[in-house]
């Protein structure tokens, strides 16, 4: 695995390599650049973090077709207007509070899959959010969740790390998507967690550093096995401290609670932990009443952290190896409710984050006017978002995990 | 490493020890701690008899349940106290008596102190029996200092100068000289220095404040203990205006105390004085305004042209703590984007949107806080069980708020409604927790309409004895008259009923009056003493037998509690604000 | 030196464990037994096991369960209280409480060990009341009869409401508690197919829990003949589970998790080790009693094989470090502290319970270790022996730093300590060659941050 410090310099010499500083050769720039892609394109270095929004986003006012007739009709006080929705492409603007996800999109940095779904889509939250976690529509073996599944298919390499190989972030339970039957990926609540306490004492510190390095004759292999575990733990400990201490970023995290979890995930990632998943979640999106003023205010949210998350994950030059899924149970109804809310529907729009991606929208937006039982209908499978996600970015078989029959959606450059 | 005896925390040390140290001094008339004092206190308090009230307060049986509880003891332990208690007994040693003795001796005179705006320092002036007995005292801490200072290794910490012929003795940050009978103790030197100016009548005292003496001329001769607080200064810097003026960001405390807020910016001063006996703790403040300016900006808490009256007090039987206030709720909500900032109000606006909804359309603050008169009274009480049979293994007491209705007959259809909607909506809640609901009724008693849900009993025998937790309620609305009640559980509403019309009547300019019966607030944890014990085993992981030994001991001291009350009320050109507690025991 | 499975015999292995001079029954060895069949002991339960013999203290722990009867009653009592507000963390609280004591620690163990095997989550479940019911349906058959045990937790409504099986329909039959009946309570993966599981699901139909209780509901059960494992017949619930019970797989099975609960976290127990343990199982018509007791007087128990080859779980190490120390301390915070370590009792993570073993350790676990022992130690609330933590030293008579050290080493790790960390907890304790006893706090969290500290 690379370094962080061989990383940063491969990286930096790419840089200089691009920005034309080595020109004495015209092979070696390109040389240079294919060792540094290649360094950064080693799978087993990528990151992917989820950012889970609970209670079912509003798609139709997140991507908006604002120019279709049925969509101005059934949204008479919700509908937001061509003067106000951010531009895309064709006839789909974003949201206006989304300008941190209409940055991305200027740096391509996001891809914007529309009309996710499944078949027979379920409406109840507990449900849906079952079947996106595990990915198995039928209620059957819901014991371990997608990536934990993964997991538990790498177990024998994943009892070597030292880092647990995905992390929660959150008060909330565990998410189903990170439950295995073999390998335990904790939930945190603060990196607290990671702190070694002693009440400020340095004295005490380097003496429990130095208790467990001591060498010890005649260990049994258990105890040996205690005794690495105990003094990469001090370290990632030390690791952790530091980098949160002396993280130094240019960037501007705006104050919510989302985007200080980003920021810690950042922090993270940068410390060089081996963790390979990462899991938030955005809860409030189940806006059955009074949508307006709550959605934009979680969008504005969404998209601010999202921005500042990968401007800072690009000033660390980590932005490469670390791809965002952002993703809701379902989306919500056509039709405005009487309450000027929206209630439980199907399809919605999972978007990408990341240097990596294909950037923009991806897959038409499904049509209003062919609704299925007043909602509207998929056409890209989300398993084969997760397909693209497992194979193509983290470089695991995607059939054992999904199941057969669902192609990799082209969401990522190939 | 700094030595004990420098630092901060040593001043409390000092002020002990000052007790023991006269100089002597050159011939000083005796003045009044007022007349050394400099003009630039801001904070003055003064204890003419401290030894009697030491007295009180040590000798008291609630002193003695103090030293015995666990938290007590566990601060013995801190090193802190530890060294603490080591000086102490030098001290003892070579006074040749016990420090109570000692300093029920050396304060016969008196016990003042004052804080000083310019230096920020803190001043202690204590007049003993006689200039000889302080002799002693002085050579006693110097020779005591001066030795702990040998033994950690600092040679010379006891500095010693003078100033007009005084001597003073400076260890670290405090500073003491003595004048006449008069230790004086602080921890800014130029301070010391004013004092012994103004001893010599060579500076601008306290004592000759045209306001002081003016204040000083209505202290009651009483009270144990009383004090002075200068606000023009801080008035003219106007910092207390800036910080008051700032929006408030809680509601909560603009509710309890905004009218007091909204004097303070502009009084003169405050005064407070402690009256202290076995059986008696009375502090009284007074907060000199004009009441109808205050009201202009909080007309809710203080009524207009402040003539708002807190209605009659409500004690019907087993009345733990009873509270009546003058409080208008609507014109608080009215007056929010003045008394409250941005996101306040916002969440004011959201509440009121949603709360429109509830109470079936109408808009919340006009038509339901509106239609309520300004005055509200709130009692708690314990409750008797068994209820419909059935008896919570935890018992809480009740809790109910009366209000006076504007437009009855409209307001009692809505409230009725609205209750209605509410016992629906804890019974679907409640259904997901394996709650059981409530079962809805409304009847007459007599002249009253009294609406009620009350919980269906559980189908288990054995549960019945050990109900859970939801059963100290039957949440009720009853209206009688003009009279809303709105109470956690139904046998208190109607006892309620029958006392509405009554109470005892309010004083004169009370606006605020609270009162807690310690015998029923006894009674209520000691009936609970099983579920105390439990959570001490808990808590504190202690087997059943010492849990029993820490919770029977708790009880036993709460027994000395036997009542409390807190009064606001508006004179015409003050606020008074009296707390009192009273005790069982002691002479 | 280190001894593993590869250097002993089966049959050696188990034969009885005589006390010899090279190795006698001695403090070391007691603290060992205690730690396994308990939580820890005290220096005053060392002695006294050490006064019986390895024989005797083993049939006190076995039997201290009708010394019982009183400190039941009070905890029933008190559990009782705690059930008002309804919260499982609370009872959570309680469990610890009793844990730390009880006079009958091995009961308390094996409770654990039926909890983390029968595995229930109060995070589902969250009624206090029924998490309470099964733990002390638990506790009633701790040591005794397997199929008793089987039998309560196929009406126990914990389990039921746990497993989503509070209805099984004769038309649907729900396999979801069949299924785990076979995999993970008795038999184990690879002993049973899937049609095994169905026809089990089938014998099951019409239990359901009402209202809390069990119902035996007649309209809803498949009266028709039925076949699990090879046998037939018109069975109903508890005929299939006698027809579970009856395999040998099922012996072997609950006796390779007793081996590695009590005796080793690593190895891989192959049949040979097992089969003596599971034919005296079989032999005592599936009672525990006579295996525990067959596990704690083996050579193989006190052999290196056993001694500090477990990783203490994260309960252990709490109550046990209370337990030892004599201490008492705030229980639902420590409660909530084990949470953080990956053990809160009453929570499992999942229906398999806890793995235990080497995934106990990784980065977070080890250090919110490190920071649990602090917590104990210096915080105020936490009592030892009804006094402050210095206290111990005048109590135990400790004059000096180096006895300090050894004496709670003996208390609290389960093997040796190297010559170098031994040193250097020593003169954390000492100042110029005298003992400080200000310092002991420190030294304790430093001896809990040590990897050995992490081994039972």
């Amino acid at each position: 695995m690379l370094t962080t410090t061989r990383r940063k310099f491969l990286a930096a010499v790419s840089a200089a390599a691009s920005s034309g500083l080595v020109s004495l050769s015209p092979q070696a720039p390109g040389f240079l650049c294919e060792a540094a892609a290649a360094g950064a394109e080693l799978p087993g270095d990528r990151i992917l973090v989820v950012v889970q929004l609970s209670g079912g986003n509003d798609g139709l006012n997140t991507v908006i077709p604002y120019k279709d007739e049925v969509y101005r009709r059934r949204r008479p006080s919700l509908g937001i207007g061509e003067d106000r929705v951010l531009k895309v492409e064709g006839d789909i603007g974003l949201h206006p509070a989304l300008t941190g996800m209409a940055t991305l999109l200027e740096n391509r940095r996001l891809a914007i899959v529309q009309g996710v779904g499944y078949p027979n889509p379920n409406r109840s939250h507990f449900e849906s959010m079952d079947i996106w976690h595990t990915a198995y529509t039928k209620p059957q073996d819901r014991a371990a969740g997608w990536l934990g599944r993964a997991f538990d298919a790498r177990r024998q390499v994943l009892a070597q790390a030292t880092d647990p190989p995905a992390m929660h972030l959150g008060p909330e339970n565990q998410p189903l998507a990170l439950a295995a039957r073999d390998v335990p990926s904790p939930s945190i609540r603060s990196l607290d967690q990671f702190k070694l306490e002693t009440g400020g004492n340095g004295q005490q510190r380097e003496a429990i550093v130095a208790a467990a390095k001591a060498p010890r004759g005649s260990a049994s292999d258990l105890l040996k096995f205690v005794q690495t575990r105990t003094t990469s733990a001090l370290e990632v400990s030390r690791r952790i401290e530091a980098a949160t201490k002396d993280y130094k970023t240019p960037i501007e995290y705006p104050g919510t609670d989302l985007a200080q979890k980003l920021k810690r995930i950042a922090q993270l990632i940068d410390a060089g932990l081996a963790t390979r998943v990462y899991y938030v979640a955005l809860d409030g999106f189940d806006t059955h009443s009074d949508q307006r003023d709550a959605h934009a205010g979680l969008l504005g949210q969404l998209g601010g952290a999202l921005a500042a998350f990968a401007d800072d994950l690009a000033a660390h030059m980590q932005l490469d190896r670390v791809l965002t899924l952002v993703f809701s149970e379902f989306g919500r109804r056509v039709e405005e409710n009487a309450s000027r809310g929206t209630d439980h529907g199907a399809a919605a729009p999972v978007f990408l984050v990341g240097s990596r991606v294909s950037p923009g929208l991806i897959g038409k937006h499904p049509r209003l006017d062919d609704l299925a039982d007043g909602d509207v209908k998929f056409h890209t499978d989300f398993r084969s978002v997760y397909a693209a996600i497992l194979e193509q970015w983290m470089g695991w078989p995607a059939a054992p995990i999904l199941g057969e029959g669902f192609a990799p959606a082209p969401v990522l450059q190939s | 490493m700094r030595p004990l005896l420098l630092g901060r925390r040593a001043l409390l040390l000092w002020s002990v020890l000052a007790s023991f140290m006269l100089a002597a001094s050159a011939s000083a008339a005796d003045k009044t701690a007022a007349e050394l004092l400099p003009a630039s206190v801001v904070v003055f308090v003064d204890v003419p008899q401290p030894g009697k009230a030491l007295d009180t307060v040590l000798d008291h049986p609630l002193m003695a349940e103090v030293l015995k509880a666990p938290e007590y003891q566990r601060a013995l332990e801190t090193p802190q106290y530890q060294q603490f208690s080591a000086v102490l007994r030098r001290v003892e040693e070579r006074l040749g008596m016990k420090w109570r003795d000692a300093i029920g001796g050396l304060t016969r005179g008196g016990l003042a102190g004052g804080f000083d705006l310019p230096t920020r320092g803190v001043v202690v002036l204590a007049q003993a029996a006689s200039e000889d007995v302080a002799k002693k005292a002085q050579t006693t801490f110097v020779e005591t200092a001066q030795e702990i200072a040998k033994e950690q290794g600092h040679a010379n910490a006891v500095r010693q100068d003078e100033h007009r012929g005084t001597a003073i003795h400076t260890v670290g940050e405090a500073s003491l000289t003595v004048i006449g009978k008069w230790v004086v103790v602080s921890n800014k030197k130029p301070l010391v220095l004013s004092v012994i100016d103004n001893s010599q009548s060579q500076g601008e005292t306290l004592a000759a404040d045209q306001q002081f003496q003016t204040v000083s001329k209505s202290r009651p001769t009483s009270a144990a203990a009383w004090l002075y607080g200068d606000l023009r200064v801080l008035r003219l810097t106007g910092i207390l205006r800036n910080a008051l003026n700032k929006k408030s960001n809680n509601p909560p405390a603009e509710i309890l105390a905004g009218g007091v807020l909204g004097a303070l910016p502009d009084a003169p001063y405050v005064t407070a004085s402690l009256d202290l006996s076995a059986s008696r703790l009375k502090l009284t403040t007074s907060l000199p305004c004009d009441p109808k300016a205050v009201a202009k900006t909080r007309d809710f808490y203080l009524g207009p042209e402040a003539a708002g009256k807190a209605p009659p007090l409500l004690r019907p039987g087993g009345t733990l703590l009873s509270l009546s206030t003058y409080r208008d709720f609507a014109s608080m909500w009215r007056h929010a984007p003045d008394l409250f900032d941005e996101g306040i109000n916002a969440q004011f606006a959201e509440a009121e949107s949603k709360l429109t909804t509830f109470f079936a359309g109408r808009n919340f603050r006009d038509d339901i806080l509106g239609n309520l008169e300004p005055g509200v009274q709130v009692v708690v009480a314990r409750q008797e069980f068994p209820q419909e049979g059935v008896t919570p293994a935890i018992k809480l007491p009740a809790a109910a708020a009366v209000f006076r209705m504007k437009q009855p007959a409209e307001t009692t259809r809505v409230f009725k409604v609205t209750f209605q909607s509410l016992v629906g909506f804890l019974n679907v809640a409640g259904a997901q927790n394996a709650i059981q609901p409530l079962d809805l009724n409304s009847e007459k008693i007599g002249d009253a309409l009294v609406v009620s849900g009350v919980y269906l009993p559980p189908t288990d025998e054995k549960t019945r004895g050990e109900a859970g937790l939801n059963f100290n309620a039957s949440p009720t609305v009853a209206f009688v008259g003009d009279r809303f009640i709105l109470a956690s559980a139904k046998p208190l509403a109607i006892e309620l009923i029958k006392h509405v019309q009554g109470g005892i009547a309010a004083s004169e300019g009370t606006n605020t009056f609270v009162q807690l019966d310690g015998k029923v607030g006894l009674a209520s944890l000691a009936e609970n003493r099983g579920p105390l014990i439990a959570q001490n085993m808990l808590q504190r992981g202690h087997d059943r037998t010492a849990a029993e030994q820490e919770i029977d001991r708790a009880l036993a001291a709460l027994r000395i509690l036997e009542g409390a009350s807190l009064g606001l009320s508006v004179a015409d050109s003050r606020l008074d604000l009296a707390i009192e507690v009273q005790l069982a025991g002691g002479k | 030196m280190s001894l593993t499975l590869a250097d002993l015999r089966p049959a050696d292995a188990w034969q009885r464990f005589e006390p010899s001079a090279e190795q006698p029954f001695n403090r070391r060895l007691a603290a060992h037994l205690y730690r396994r069949a308990g939580m820890a002991a005290t220096s005053r339960e060392l002695d006294e096991a050490v006064r019986l013999g390895p024989e005797g203290a083993v049939k006190q722990l076995l039997s201290s369960g009708d010394t019982l009867a009183k400190f039941d009653q009070e905890m029933h009592k008190f559990a009782q209280v705690t059930l008002a507000a309804n919260n499982p963390e609370l009872l959570a609280g309680w469990w610890l409480h009793r844990m730390r004591h009880t006079p009958a620690p091995l009961v308390e163990k094996m409770t654990l060990f039926w909890h983390g095997h029968f595995a229930t989550s109060a995070a589902k479940v969250r009624e206090a009341e029924l998490m309470l019911q099964q733990n002390e349906m638990f506790r009633r058959h701790a040591l005794g009869d397997f199929g008793q045990l089987v039998r309560g937790i196929a009406r126990d409504p914990a389990m039921l409401l746990y497993l989503d099986s509070a209805t099984n329909r004769k038309v649907h039959p729900n396999e979801n508690f069949a299924r785990e009946v076979m995999e993970l309570f008795c038999l184990g993966l690879g002993h049973y197919t899937e049609r095994d599981i169905q026809e089990l699901a089938r014998c099951f139909t019409g239990w359901e829990i009402q209202y809390g209780h069990f119902k035996f509901n007649a309209y809803q059960h498949d009266e028709q003949s039925k076949t699990v494992l090879g046998k037939s017949g018109k069975f109903d619930g508890d005929d299939g589970l006698a027809v579970i019970l009856d395999q040998p797989a099922t012996a072997e099975f609950i006796c390779g998790k007793l081996l590695r609960f009590f005796v080793a976290d690593d190895e891989v127990f192959t049949p040979e080790w097992v089969a003596p343990l599971a034919g005296k199982f079989r032999e005592s018509k599936l009672s525990v009693a006579p295996v525990l007791e067959m596990i704690f007087t083996s050579r193989l128990f006190y052999s290196e094989a056993a001694i500090g080859q477990k990783v203490r779980s994260p309960i252990e190490l709490g109550v046990g470090m209370l337990r030892a120390l004599d201490a008492t301390t705030n229980m639902v915070q420590l409660a909530n502290r084990l949470r953080e370590l990956g053990q809160m009792p009453l929570y499992p993570p999942n229906v398999k319970g806890w793995d235990g073993g080497r995934t106990w350790i990784n980065s977070s676990t080890l250090l919110g270790r490190a920071n649990l022992v602090r917590y104990l130690v210096e915080n105020p609330d936490t009592r030892f022996a009804g006094g402050p933590l210095e206290q111990l030293l005048d109590k135990q008579s400790i004059k000096s730093a180096a006895d300090a050290v050894d004496r709670f080493a003996e208390l609290l790790l389960a093997v040796p300590l190297a010559a170098d960390v031994r040193a250097q907890l020593i003169a954390s304790l000492e100042q110029n060659g005298s003992l400080r006893p200000d310092r002991l706090r420190q030294m304790l969290h430093l001896a809990g941050t040590l990897p050995e500290f992490q081994l039972a």
